[in-house]
């Protein structure tokens, strides 16, 4: 009889318990990582830009693994305020990287790899990026060069001419990097 | 024992009759409060802004996780509800599972109201479901605006800067390009403009800005030159009677060095020197400075052949009446500039303004020709451009097709947008839209975004739709797919 009662009342002794349970712990999943004059970067945006290079990180030891990911989430996020800038940038001088332009990329990139465009993706793939992410990549490095020819800059000079590039962007702006390098 | 124990408690407690002696505290390091001449020391002394917040170590975020959102708040760092507008919210579904791109563009639009120093995604997993939470800081509002060297109370007002207005660094960078612009256009090409600012207060509540002016001497032009040409003096008298802003004694005005670039080049192209090669110099000694425009003449070029071609209104031997050029003699731009115009006229005479005459040019440098082909064309048709490919399937009749979009003319003018909307829903089939705005997003992936050209019959035809859209007007979309239902 007495266990007959405890079966009955448990629904009832379930719900007050469920009533009176705490909510678990707020957690933050995402905030505010950087700002590029208009544009907000968010911090789920730099990790999934940074995801392929912590991948890459070889360091055992812990404390140096984790300067090494707070590196490459420093540098991810950088890249991504570089590529808000150099996108409006394109869109004042009307310049834009059409679909066709990418896959056209692509095939250029895939035959002097002898491989394939799904063999690129493939490759991506295990270092972390799906092929969205690649193909944002390639779009963006196209938007930077036609950026840079506008500029009659010197295009052996690659990484200087961007640099520049970058800096006169920012100059422009207000920036602001919320992640310590 | 009893006794110490009391003795514990009491202390604890903190109040009431204690039988512990209160230990005394060490004085407290005398608080030296700034003076506001040491105040705008510290801050005129910076060379930047003071963040709107700190830069911290990236802690890992996990959005995969979520379940079913319960409902959505915008908090304070107290804890406090923040009254936000509901279109901030939108993109939050009560009902729906957890979307972490959902919850990224409610950031943005927390951010865009420009309210919010920060803003932070929370999730709180409760029964059945989760709480989504912004936790916003408000943005600290400027205390002080301090004024060194030449600085004066307009500068301060053209930038936007006033105490107890919010702190808004991006504004301030704004308004430092156009205040160096305005010392610019008189002449102080010296001027130094730097603005900085620091936190007022330790909880980061306000802002001292310092405005630092230091204007440098007037620097005027000597002398405005074109060199290297065969037709330099007649250049020289161009430029002379062009332009009263970049002469002897004026100031430099770059857009005015841009508009003589073209005014060269545009009467070099009528003496048939289709190649020549062009750039200005400024140089400076002291305060005055020599404009020079380096000029390489080139080649001078001939007619080659001469055509016409397209959806000719008249017949084609009416528009080739309208250019008289004759194969072998010199090019001249001038001369076919009018030609087009009057060919423009024919069009318009046989009722069809909206014709597009486009000259096409090919030079032929060993023979030392040009050819020239007039393109009349008719206004583009239906087409659509992928700007950015999507994944996953493709949109079909039938969906329900959620998107951000922006519209314009040909002529670049905006008559819609989402932007700062909620975005716009609607299920294709439903003929709820103009038919060619639904063929546009027929096919597209999310994540996709497509350019999306309109021919007045698939949009607002004849009618139009006033006063943004006028009659027959084509139309362009740029339309970004977020969802398909």
């Amino acid at each position: 009889m007495a266990l007959r009662r405890t079966l009955v009342a448990l629904p009832q002794l379930l719900g007050l318990v469920l009533f009176f349970a705490r909510p678990a712990e707020a957690r933050t999943v995402d905030r505010i990582a950087a700002i590029a004059g208009p544009h907000v970067i968010m911090l789920s945006e730099v990790q999934r830009e940074a995801a392929p290079y912590i991948r890459g990180i070889q360091e055992k030891d812990p404390l140096a693994r984790a300067r090494a990911e707070t590196k490459a989430l420093h540098e991810a996020c950088e890249r991504l305020i570089d590529a808000a800038l150099e996108a409006d940038e394109a869109e004042r001088v009307h310049l834009e990287v059409t679909a066709q332009e990418v896959d056209g990329a692509l095939d250029m990139l895939a035959k002097s790899r002898a491989t394939t465009r799904e063999g690129l993706f493939a490759a991506a793939a295990e270092g972390g990026m799906n092929e969205t992410a690649y193909r944002d990549g390639i779009r963006r490095e196209l938007l930077e060069a036609k950026l840079l020819q506008l500029r009659r800059a010197d295009l052996t000079k690659w990484e200087q001419v961007r640099a520049a590039l970058a800096a006169e962007l920012r100059a422009k702006v207000y920036v602001e990097d919320r992640i310590s390098s | 024992m009893k006794k110490l124990a009391l003795v514990l408690l009491c202390a604890a407690c903190g109040g009431g009759a204690s039988v512990a002696r209160p230990v005394p505290l060490p004085p407290s390091p005398a608080v030296h409060a700034p003076t506001e001449a040491e105040r705008r020391a510290a801050v005129c002394g910076r060379d930047e802004l003071a963040p709107l917040a700190a830069p911290r170590v990236a802690s890992s975020v996990a959005t995969t996780e979520g379940g079913r959102v319960l409902d959505a708040a915008v908090i304070d760092p107290a804890g406090q509800p923040v009254e936000a507008r509901s279109e901030a919210l939108a993109p939050i579904n009560a009902g729906a599972p957890f979307d972490a791109a959902a919850a990224r563009e409610a950031t943005r639009r927390l951010w865009q109201t420009g309210r919010f120093a920060d803003v932070g995604v929370e999730i709180s997993p409760d029964r059945g479901g989760v709480h989504v939470i912004f936790r916003v800081t408000p943005r600290p509002t400027v205390a002080r605006v301090f004024l060194a060297g030449d600085a004066s109370n307009d500068d301060a007002i053209g930038i936007g800067l006033a105490p107890s207005k919010p702190y808004d660094p991006a504004a301030i960078v704004t308004g430092k390009r156009q205040l160096r612009e305005s010392y610019d256009s008189y002449g102080l090409i010296d001027a130094k403009t730097p603005i900085s600012s620091a936190f007022a207060a330790a909880d980061r509540s306000s802002v001292d800005v310092c405005i630092r002016v230091k204007r440098g001497a007037v620097v005027k032009i000597e002398s405005v030159a074109a060199h290297g040409s065969a037709y330099d003096r007649e250049l020289d008298a161009l430029l002379a009677s062009e332009d009263t802003a970049n002469v002897r004694g004026g100031v430099v005005h770059d857009e005015v060095l841009e508009r003589d670039d073209l005014l060269l080049a545009a009467a070099l192209y009528d003496r048939g020197l289709l190649s020549n090669r062009l750039h200005h110099e400024v140089v400076r000694h002291g305060d005055a400075i020599d404009v020079t425009f380096e000029i390489v003449d080139g080649p001078v070029y001939h007619y080659g052949k001469i055509a016409v071609r397209g959806q000719l209104a008249a017949p084609k031997a009416e528009y080739e009446k309208l250019l008289p050029f004759k194969r072998g003699a010199v090019f001249d731009r001038s001369e076919v500039v009018k030609a087009l115009d009057a060919i423009r006229a024919l069009d318009t005479s046989r009722g069809r303004p909206d014709l597009e005459v486009e000259p096409l040019t090919e030079l032929d440098a060993a023979a030392g020709t040009v050819s020239l082909v007039v393109d009349v064309k008719g206004p583009p048709g239906f087409s659509t451009v992928d700007l950015k490919r999507g994944s996953g399937r493709a949109a079909k009749s039938g969906d329900t097709a959620t998107l951000q979009y922006k519209g314009t003319l040909l002529d670049g003018t905006v008559f819609d947008s989402s932007a700062g909307r909620a975005p716009f829903s609607f299920k294709l089939g439903s003929g709820t839209v103009i038919q060619g705005f639904e063929r546009g997003v027929l096919g597209m992936k999310v994540g996709g975004k497509r350019r999306v050209t309109i021919p007045p019959d698939l949009g607002y035809g004849q009618r139009g739709a006033p006063p943004k859209i006028p009659s027959n007007a084509t139309l362009v979309f740029e339309i970004e797919l977020l969802s398909i239902q």
